[in-house]
C-alpha cells in the first residue's frame, strides 16, 4: 500500500480508536468555557473522587461484557460488601481486615454468578439479576441498618490521603486497577481466553481452552473490582452504611459501553473504559456546577449521554 | 466433564415450546398449592381479583418487551416512560378536562418514547442497551421537570381511572377488575400480530438473522423502528392502568418495571440473543412473578428475606426450563440408558487415559472401532471402522450429513462417543475433551473458521498453547510473535503478525488456520474441506506443506468434496455414506466415477447438464459500474435463458458487483438497465419488486434464519405479496411453496422443522424455491454449491439449467473452474476489481485460459 | 401431532384444577364480608369514632399490617426494631412490608392486608391523596386505618403526626439568621417524588426564602440517601462556590457531607434532621450547629402503641401529635431565645436527646 493511503487510513483508524478521549476534550473544553471554576484543581480532585468507585466498578464489568454477559451484581454489590467489611470491621477493629473482608465477599459473588452461569447453564444477564435481588435482601439481613463509623489512619489515608497534596490515592487505586485490567487483557491467558469466549466461543472450545473455569475467572474479578470499588467508597465517607452505591450499576455499564466496550461480547479495553468512567464523571458533576434544577437533572444527563453517543457515531461513520 | 457442543442441545423443536409452557405451569401451581397450605387466606377469589390488579401493569409491558427481545433488542426505559406518560396524560386531562384528549396524549408519548429508541437502534444503528438507558434517564428528567416530581390527582375523571380502578361483576359474586380484560385483549392482538401477520415474521426474522433478513426484502430499520413504537403502545395502555390504580400520576411509578419486566419475558424463555420465544410463555412468566411476590406478602417473613426468596425462585424457574441445559442431560441420559441395555455390557472397551501416553514414541497406526454416535434419538454413526497411519494423506469423502464432521469431532475430543473405541497401534485411548487429543498429538482444522476477530494472528496460532515468559505468569508475546512470524513465512504469506484476525480476508484467515495446526507439531492433522476459500497460490502452498508434512511422517486426514485435488495428493480413501463405512481403499487404480458412486450410491451421469437454449432479449445490461477503491468500469449483459459464469480470484469484486446491482450497496458511477429500464436500486426490496433474486454466498450468515420454520425461511422474500391486510394466509404459503418443495426434493421431518436442522444441499434448495416463488427475470447465485455434496451439486446443476430453460436470466458467481465451464454460455473474469475478459463459451475455453484472464496476465 | 394433542389436554386439567382450587374458596365468607364492587366513589360517610366496629379488648392481640415506604432507609430499620417493642409491651402482632418508594407497591400490599383480615393498617404513604380509595376499600372492611408521619385528610382515617414541614421551616430560619441573612446555602434532599423528602425540602426552602431576601438558596441536591453520593455532589459544589451553610433531611448522609467539608477546609455551618445518636455527639462537639430529633424508634413506638389504643377503643382523637425536639447546645440555643427564634420549640441538650432516642419507653411505655 503506498505510503500516501497509510497515512491517511493510519491517521482514521487513530482517529477512531481515540474517538473517546476526542469527545471528552470536547466535552471539558464545553464546560470550562461554561463554568470557569470547572477545571480548578478542586473540582478535578472531585471529578477523579467521584469517578473512583464507578470506574472500578466498570473495568469489572468491562471483562463480563467482553465475555458476552452481563453483569448486574454490582450495584447492590458495592453495599454488601461494605456492609460485610463493616460488620468485620466492628468486630476487629482493624481496617485491613475490613478491606481484605471487602475484596473477600466481592470474590464469593463472582463465584456465585460463575458458578450458576457455568454449571446450571442460565444465561449471565439473568443468572445475576436473580443474585441482584438476593444481594438486596442479604444487605439487611447482615447489618439490619446500623451504620458503622471507620476512625483508623488507614482508611483515612485511603479515602483522603494524597501524594503530593494534590493528587488523590483513589485516583492512583483507578489509574493501577485499569493498568492492571489492561496487563490481564493483553498479556495474560486469562485475558486471551475473555476476548475468545465473548468473540467465538466454540472457537475457544475446540482449542482446547476450558472455557468455563475462565468465566468463573472472569466473574470473580469482576467481584473484586466491586470488592475494591466498595472500600473506595467507604473510606471516602469514612462510615459504612446500607445505602451506598445506589447509582453505581448503570454509570459503570455506561461507562463501559462508551468506552467501546460491545455488549456483544469480544470487544473491550481498559483504557477505553477509563474514558467512558471519566467522561460520566464529568457529565454527573457538569449537571451540579451548571445548577441544573434537581427535576431535570436527569433529563440533561440522558441528552448528554445521547450526544456522546451520536459524535462516537460520527467518529467511526468511516469503519462500515 | 464430556463438553456438550451447541449443536447437541440446540435441537429446539416447536413442539419444546408447548412443553416448555407445561413446566412452567407446573411450577405455578406447586407455588399455589404450597402457598395455600401456609397461609390459609391464599385460596380465596380475592386472591385473584388483587394478582390480576398487581400484575396488569407489568404483564402489558412486558408484552412490548418481549417483541423488542425477539429482535435481539432490549428496552430500559419502560419503567421512566410508563412515569412520564402518567404525568403528562394528567397535565393534559387537568388542563382540558377531557378523558378522551388525556387517553390519546398518554398513548402519543409512549408511541414518541418509542420513536425516539427505535430510531437510534434502527436508523442510527446505536446498542439498543445503551440507547434505552440514555432514554430511560430523559423519560425521568422530563417527567419530574413537567410535574414539579409531585403527583397529579385525576380522581374526579371516572372514565379515565376506569380501567384501573373498577371491576365488573359477572356471576352473583364473582367480579373481575377490568384490567383482567385489557391483559387479556393486549395479550390475544400481540399473539395474533406476532404469529399470524407479515410484521411478527419479519421481527422474528431481524432477530434471527438481519443481514439475511435485509437480503429478503425485509426494511431492517422501518421494522425495528416500528416494533419499538408498538413497545411504546403497550406501556402507554400500562401507563392508564397504573394511573387508574392509584388514582394519580406519581412521580415514583414504574421504578424498577424494567427488572421486573425482563424477569417475566426470560422466565417465558425468549431467548435474550433475539429470534426466539413466545408472548405465551411471557403471560405465563409474568403471573408466576405476580403469584410469588403476591404469596411471599402473605407470608410474615422478613421482608429481606422476601428479597432472596424472589432470586432463588427466579433461578429454579430457569433452571427447570424445558429447554434448559439440566432437562437436555436428563432427556439424553434417559435416552442413552435405554440404548446401553440393549448392548451387551463388555462392548465399551476401558482404555488407557490420554495422560499415559508418551508423545515422543514412534506410533505407527491409529484405528477406531465400532464408533457410534447419536443425537438425541437420531443415529448419525452406525458401526464406523476408520484407521489411518503416519506419513500417509487419507482422503474422507461423503456427502453432508454422511457423518464425516462428527468422526473427526470425536477424534478431537469435541464430541463424545456413545460406543467403539480408539486404539493407537492397537492400544486401546480414551479420548474424554479436546485436551485429552491434543496430549495425544492430534489438531483439526475445522470447517467452520475458528478465529477470534478481536485477537491477534499470533495469538489466535497459539490459542490454548500459550507460551508463558520466565515467571510463568505473562504470555510470551515476542516469542510467540516471532514463531508465528516463521510458520506463516513457511506458508508463503506475508501478513503483519499483530494484526487482528478480524482485518484479514477469509483465504488469509484459512491460511492461519492451517498454519495453526502446523504449529502444534501434532502427529495427526485432520483438514476439514481447507481448500474451499483460497486461492490457487495459496492452494499450492497449501499441497508443498502437505508434502513436507508427510516427510516428517505426520499422518493427514483431508476432508473434501473436490475430486482434482483428492486425485493430486491423497494416497489412501475413505468414504462413508448416511453415517455407515463404505470402503477404505489406496488411491491407485480408483476412478473419480467409482468415489462418485460409493458417495452417492447412484450413478452420476454427467454431473453439469447443458440442454439447447434460445436466447431471448436482453434482460440486465449494466455499463461502466464503479464504485470506489472496489471496482471500477464494470460492463457486461446478460440476455433472457442464458447463463452468464462470473469467474476470478476471491476478493477480485465479484459478490461486490452483484450486491451493488442488488441494491445491497451503493455504487458510484454507472448506469443499470433492467428490462431496457435505466434503473437504480437503493434497497433489495426495489430490485426484488423488479423482479431480481439473489442468492449470497455465506448461506449461514446471510441467507438462512435458523431458528425458523423451513416454510416461513422461503415466504420470506414474499411477505408483501402473501398476505391480506396484512395476515399471512397460511393456505397459500402452504400450496405455494410445498410444489418447490417436491420439485426440489428437499428431504426434511417436517415444514416446521427449523431450518438450521436442514444438511447444506437442503438448505440451499429451500432457498432457490424461496427467490424462484417470486418468478424472477433474473437470479443471481454466488456460489451456489459451495459447502454442499456431489449429489445435490449434481440437482443443482439441473435446477440452473431448468431455470435456463423457463427463459430466466441466471448470472453464477463461482470459484471452481469446471463449474464455470461446465454451465455457463458467457464468461466474465474479473481481477482486481478491474474486467480482464468477457468471452463466449464455444466448448474451446479453457481452465489455463480463464486462469490467465484471472490472475490478471493479460 | 400425537404428542401436541396430549400435550393440551394436560394443560387444559392444570389450570381447570387451579382455578377449581380457587373457585371452592370463594363461598367461605373471608373476614369483613365479601368485597362488593364500588358503586359510588366516595363511599359512605363514617364517623370518626367508628362505633359499628366490634371493640377488642385488651387481652386478645391487635394485628397491625405495617406499610412502609421502603425497608431499606435506616429510619424505618430503627422504627421497625422500636415498633416490635411496643407489640411486646401492647400485646399487637406487627407484620413490616416495604414498598419500594412505589405508591403502586402500597396500594398492592393495603389490598394483601385487607384480605389478610388485619385489625389495623399503618401506612406511611408515598403520596397522601393517593392512598385514601385503598383505605377506602379499607375501612369499608372494617380495618382501622391509621397514616404514619404525615396527615391524610379523609375523616376515617388516624394519623400519628410529626411536623416535618413546620420544623424544616424553623431549621431554615435559623439557619438563615445564623449565617447573618446572607451568603450560600446549600440542601441535601432524599429524592425527588417522595412524600416525606418533598416534604422537608419545601419546609427549608420557604424557611430561608420567605424570610431572608439575599440568601443564595443552591438548587437542592437530590442524595437518594447515599452518604458516598451526597459527598462527591458537595465537593463538587465546594470547587466552584464559597458555602456558608448547608442542610440535610437525614443523619445518615449529613455525616459524608461532613468529611467533604473537611477535605475542602470550607468553615460551612451545618444543620441536619433525625436527631440520631452519632448526630447528637457531633452536636455536642459543634460540627452540627442544629438538628431535629423526631426518632425513628421513638415514632415506631409511639406509633403501634397508639394504633393499639385506638383499636381497642381507648383513644379516638383522629390527630395524634408526636412531639419533637431541636437538639443543640447552650450557646446555640441562647442564639434562638435572643433572636425570638424559639417560641413554641422544644429545644433538648444533645445528652437528653441521646437518653430519649433509646429510651422511648421510658417516655411512652406502659407504666408512665
Amino acid at each position: 500500500m503506498g505510503n500516501g493511503a497509510l497515512d491517511k487510513k493510519y491517521i482514521l483508524k487513530k482517529v477512531r480508536e481515540y474517538s473517546m478521549v476526542l469527545i471528552l476534550v470536547v466535552f471539558l473544553a464545553v464546560m470550562q468555557i461554561l463554568q470557569p471554576k470547572f477545571l480548578s484543581p478542586a473540582n478535578i480532585c472531585s471529578i477523579l473522587y467521584s469517578v473512583s468507585g464507578s470506574g472500578i466498578v466498570a473495568i469489572g464489568a468491562m471483562f463480563v461484557l467482553i465475555t458476552g454477559g452481563m453483569d448486574f451484581t454490582a450495584g447492590y454489590g458495592v453495599a454488601l460488601c461494605g456492609v460485610v467489611g463493616g460488620f468485620l470491621y466492628s468486630k476487629s477493629g482493624s481496617a485491613i481486615v475490613m478491606i481484605v473482608g471487602c475484596m473477600i465477599t466481592g470474590m464469593l459473588i463472582g463465584l456465585t454468578n460463575g458458578l450458576i452461569v457455568t454449571k446450571m447453564h442460565i444465561k449471565s444477564f439473568i443468572a445475576t439479576l436473580a443474585m441482584m435481588f438476593t444481594i438486596q435482601g442479604l444487605i439487611y439481613i447482615i447489618c439490619e441498618g446500623n451504620i458503622v463509623f471507620l476512625d483508623d489512619p488507614l482508611s483515612k489515608w485511603l479515602g483522603k490521603g494524597t501524594i503530593g497534596g494534590v493528587i488523590p490515592m483513589q485516583a492512583l487505586i483507578l489509574v493501577g486497577m485499569t493498568a492492571l485490567a489492561h496487563l490481564l487483557l493483553t498479556r495474560t491467558r486469562m485475558g486471551t481466553y475473555t476476548y475468545a469466549i465473548g468473540g467465538n466461543e466454540e472457537a475457544g472450545r475446540y482449542a482446547g481452552v476450558d472455557i468455563d473455569k475462565y468465566k468463573i475467572l472472569v466473574f470473580s474479578f469482576a467481584g473484586i473490582c466491586t470488592g475494591v470499588a466498595s472500600c473506595m467508597m467507604v473510606t471516602q465517607v469514612s462510615m459504612i452504611s446500607p445505602t451506598i452505591g445506589s447509582t453505581t450499576l448503570m454509570d459503570a455499564i455506561a461507562a463501559a459501553v462508551i468506552g467501546g466496550t460491545s455488549t456483544l461480547g469480544g470487544k473491550g479495553s481498559a483504557f477505553g473504559t477509563l474514558i467512558g468512567a471519566l467522561i460520566i464523571g464529568v457529565i454527573s458533576n457538569a449537571l451540579i456546577l451548571l445548577y441544573v434544577p434537581t427535576n431535570a437533572q436527569y433529563l440533561v444527563k440522558g441528552m448528554i449521554i445521547i450526544s456522546a453517543l451520536y459524535l462516537n457515531q460520527l467518529m467511526n461513520v468511516g469503519e462500515k | 466433564m464430556l463438553q456438550k457442543s451447541k449443536q447437541e442441545t440446540g435441537r429446539l423443536k416447536t413442539g419444546e415450546r408447548t412443553v416448555r409452557y407445561l413446566v412452567l405451569l407446573a411450577i405455578l401451581a406447586v407455588v399455589c398449592v404450597m402457598l395455600s397450605i401456609v397461609t390459609d387466606t391464599f385460596l380465596s377469589l380475592s386472591t385473584i381479583t388483587n394478582i390480576i390488579g398487581q400484575i396488569s401493569v407489568q404483564s402489558i409491558v412486558a408484552v412490548g418487551m418481549t417483541m423488542v427481545i425477539i429482535t435481539g433488542g432490549i428496552d430500559l426505559s419502560v419503567g421512566t416512560s410508563l412515569m412520564l406518560c402518567g404525568v403528562i396524560s394528567a397535565t393534559v386531562m387537568t388542563a382540558t378536562g377531557s378523558v378522551f384528549l388525556g387517553m390519546a396524549a398518554c398513548i402519543i408519548t409512549a408511541m414518541v418514547v418509542g420513536f425516539f429508541n427505535g430510531f437510534m437502534v434502527g436508523y442510527s444503528k446505536i446498542v439498543p442497551f445503551m440507547a434505552t438507558l440514555a432514554m430511560q434517564s430523559v423519560c425521568k428528567g422530563l417527567g419530574w421537570t413537567i410535574s414539579g416530581a409531585n403527583r397529579i390527582m385525576v380522581r374526579e375523571y371516572k372514565a379515565f381511572t376506569w380501567l384501573g380502578q373498577e371491576s365488573i361483576k359477572l356471576g352473583k359474586h364473582f367480579s373481575l377488575p377490568v384490567a383482567f380484560f385489557a391483559i387479556v385483549a393486549v395479550y390475544l392482538f400481540a399473539i395474533f400480530m406476532m404469529n399470524k401477520t407479515v410484521f411478527g415474521t419479519k421481527i422474528y426474522a431481524i432477530g434471527g438473522n438481519a443481514a439475511a433478513a435485509r437480503a429478503s426484502g425485509i426494511d431492517v430499520k422501518k421494522n425495528l423502528l416500528l416494533t419499538y413504537i408498538s413497545a411504546g403502545i403497550c406501556v402507554g395502555i400500562a401507563s392508564i392502568i397504573s394511573v387508574g390504580r392509584t388514582v394519580s400520576s406519581q412521580p415514583q411509578a414504574g421504578t424498577g418495571m424494567e427488572f421486573d419486566a425482563i424477569t417475566a419475558v426470560v422466565i417465558g424463555g425468549t431467548a435474550l440473543e433475539g429470534g426466539m420465544g413466545g408472548l405465551f410463555g411471557t403471560l405465563l412468566g409474568a403471573v408466576l412473578v405476580g403469584v410469588i411476590s403476591f404469596g411471599l406478602g402473605q407470608l410474615s417473613i422478613s421482608p429481606y428475606v422476601q428479597y432472596v426468596v424472589k432470586g432463588m425462585i427466579i433461578l429454579a424457574a430457569i433452571a427447570a426450563d424445558a429447554d434448559g441445559y439440566i432437562m437436555c442431560t436428563l432427556r439424553d441420559k434417559i435416552a442413552r440408558k435405554k440404548d446401553t441395555s440393549v448392548k451387551a455390557e463388555e462392548q465399551i472397551s476401558h482404555g488407557k487415559s490420554a495422560a499415559e501416553f508418551d508423545r515422543t514414541g514412534n506410533h505407527r497406526k491409529l484405528r477406531m472401532e465400532g464408533i457410534q454416535k447419536s443425537f438425541s434419538g437420531v443415529q448419525v454413526l452406525k458401526d464406523v471402522n476408520f484407521a489411518f497411519e503416519r506419513g500417509k494423506v487419507h482422503a474422507l469423502c461423503g456427502e453432508n450429513g454422511a457423518g464425516k464432521s462428527t468422526l473427526m469431532k470425536i477424534l478431537a475430543g469435541s464430541y463424545g462417543k456413545d460406543q467403539g473405541s480408539i486404539y493407537i497401534d492397537d492400544v486401546p485411548y480414551e479420548i474424554h475433551n479436546v485436551r485429552d487429543a491434543q496430549k495425544i498429538g492430534i489438531s483439526v482444522i475445522y470447517q467452520e473458521l475458528s478465529l477470534i476477530p478481536e485477537l491477534t494472528v499470533a495469538q489466535n496460532i497459539f490459542l490454548g498453547k500459550e507460551m508463558l515468559t520466565s515467571n510463568k505468569l505473562l504470555t510470551d508475546r515476542k516469542k510467540m510473535n516471532a514463531l508465528a512470524e516463521e510458520y506463516l513465512q513457511k506458508l508463503g504469506l506475508t501478513i503483519d503478525v499483530t494484526s487482528k484476525a478480524g482485518t484479514l480476508t477469509v483465504g488469509q484467515q484459512q491460511m492461519v488456520e492451517i498454519a495453526k495446526a502446523y504449529a502444534s507439531e501434532s502427529w495427526v492433522i485432520v483438514m476439514d474441506e481447507p481448500t474451499s476459500a483460497i486461492t490457487e497460490k495459496d492452494k499450492e502452498s497449501l499441497f508443498r506443506i502437505i508434502e513436507e508434512l508427510k516427510q516428517q511422517n505426520v499422518a493427514i486426514i483431508y476432508i473434501s468434496h473436490r475430486m482434482p485435488e483428492i486425485f493430486q495428493i491423497a494416497d489412501e480413501l475413505t468414504v462413508l455414506r448416511d453415517g455407515a463405512h463404505v470402503v477404505t481403499t489406496s488411491m491407485d487404480g480408483v476412478k473419480e466415477s467409482d468415489i462418485v458412486k460409493w458417495m452417492v450410491g447412484r450413478e452420476l451421469s454427467d454431473v453439469f447438464k447443458h440442454s439447447e437454449r434460445t436466447c431471448g432479449e436482453v434482460v440486465l445490461e449494466v455499463k461502466h459500474l464503479t464504485k470506489k477503491g472496489v471496482f471500477q468500469d464494470i460492463s457486461f449483459q446478460v440476455r433472457a435463458g442464458e447463463v452468464l459464469g462470473v469467474s476470478g480470484l476471491i476478493g477480485a469484486g465479484r459478490t461486490e458487483v452483484m450486491r451493488c446491482v442488488f441494491g445491497l450497496d451503493s455504487y458510484d458511477a454507472g448506469e443499470v438497465y433492467f428490462l431496457g429500464k435505466l434503473v437504480h436500486f437503493r434497497r433489495p426490496k426495489e430490485a426484488i419488486q423488479a423482479g431480481i433474486g439473489f442468492v449470497p454466498e455465506d448461506r449461514r450468515r446471510e441467507s438462512i434464519i435458523p431458528r425458523m420454520s423451513v416454510l416461513s425461511n422461503m415466504s420470506l422474500a414474499s411477505l408483501p405479496w402473501i398476505h391480506r391486510l396484512g395476515v399471512i394466509d397460511r393456505e397459500q404459503v402452504r400450496t405455494i411453496f410445498s410444489q418447490y418443495i417436491e420439485r426440489f426434493a428437499i428431504k426434511m421431518s417436517s415444514s416446521a422443522q427449523h431450518i438450521t436442522y436442514l444438511s447444506g444441499g437442503n438448505q440451499q434448495k429451500a432457498i432457490l424455491g424461496k427467490w424462484l416463488a417470486r418468478n424472477p427475470k433474473l437470479l443471481i447465485l454466488d456460489e451456489p454449491t459451495r459447502g454442499i455434496d456431489v449429489g445435490a451439486k449434481a440437482d443443482i446443476y439441473q435446477l440452473i439449467d431448468e431455470l435456463a430453460k423457463d427463459g430466466r436470466a441466471v448470472i453464477m458467481i463461482s470459484s471452481e473452474m469446471p463449474e464455470i465451464l461446465g454451465i455457463s454460455d458467457s464468461i466474465m473474469v474479473l481481477y482486481e476489481g478491474r474486467q480482464t475478459g468477457l468471452l463466449q463459451n464455444e466448448r474451446t475455453v479453457t481452465q489455463e485460459q480463464i486462469m490467465t484472464y484471472a490472475t490478471g496476465s493479460i | 401431532m400425537k404428542k401436541k394433542l396430549v400435550a393440551m389436554m394436560m394443560v387444559t386439567t392444570l389450570s381447570v384444577s387451579v382455578l377449581a382450587g380457587c373457585g371452592s374458596k370463594t363461598n367461605e365468607p373471608s373476614e369483613g364480608g365479601t368485597t362488593t364492587t364500588k358503586e359510588s366513589t366516595g363511599g359512605e360517610e363514617t364517623t370518626a369514632d367508628a362505633t359499628e366496629q366490634p371493640a377488642k379488648t385488651a387481652d386478645d392481640t391487635v394485628k397491625i399490617g405495617c406499610v412502609m415506604m421502603n425497608l431499606s432507609n435506616v429510619f424505618y430499620v430503627n422504627a421497625m426494631e422500636a415498633g416490635d417493642a411496643a407489640a411486646e409491651d401492647w400485646n399487637a402482632e406487627c407484620i413490616w412490608k416495604g414498598a419500594d418508594s412505589k405508591l403502586e407497591e402500597q396500594v398492592a400490599l393495603i389490598e394483601n392486608f385487607i384480605q389478610q383480615g388485619v385489625d389495623a393498617i399503618f401506612v406511611d404513604p408515598m403520596d397522601a391523596e393517593g392512598i385514601i380509595p385503598v383505605l377506602e376499600k379499607a375501612h369499608e372492611a372494617g380495618i382501622t386505618c391509621v397514616s404514619f408521619g404525615n396527615f391524610v385528610d379523609a375523616d376515617f382515617c388516624y394519623c400519628i403526626v410529626y411536623d416535618d414541614y413546620n420544623n424544616m421551616y424553623k431549621m431554615g430560619e435559623i439557619c438563615g439568621k445564623y449565617i447573618g441573612e446572607e451568603g450560600t446555602v446549600a440542601n441535601f434532599i432524599g429524592s425527588p417524588g417522595n412524600y416525606v423528602s418533598d416534604n422537608r425540602e419545601a419546609g427549608f426552602k420557604d424557611g430561608i426564602t420567605e424570610n431572608y431576601a439575599n440568601i443564595n438558596l443552591l438548587p437542592s441536591q437530590p442524595a437518594n440517601w447515599d452518604a458516598a453520593l451526597g459527598n462527591s455532589q458537595l465537593t463538587a459544589l465546594l470547587a466552584a462556590n464559597e458555602l456558608d451553610a448547608l442542610f440535610c433531611m437525614n443523619d445518615n448522609v449529613t455525616y459524608g457531607l461532613i468529611e467533604a467539608i473537611e477535605a475542602s477546609g470550607q468553615d460551612t455551618v451545618v444543620f441536619s434532621n433525625d436527631g440520631d445518636i452519632e448526630a447528637c455527639e457531633l452536636v455536642k462537639e459543634g460540627t452540627i450547629k442544629a438538628d431535629c430529633l423526631t426518632g425513628a424508634k421513638r415514632a415506631g413506638y409511639y406509633g403501634i402503641k397508639t394504633i393499639t389504643q385506638i383499636v381497642r377503643g381507648e383513644i379516638d382523637s383522629q390527630k395524634n401529635y408526636l412531639p419533637s425536639h431541636f437538639v443543640m447546645n447552650e450557646d446555640m440555643k441562647k442564639f434562638c431565645e435572643d433572636n425570638g427564634l424559639s417560641d413554641g420549640m422544644s429545644i433538648m441538650t444533645p445528652d437528653e436527646a441521646i437518653y430519649c432516642y433509646d429510651n422511648y419507653r421510658e417516655e411512652f411505655g406502659p407504666q408512665s
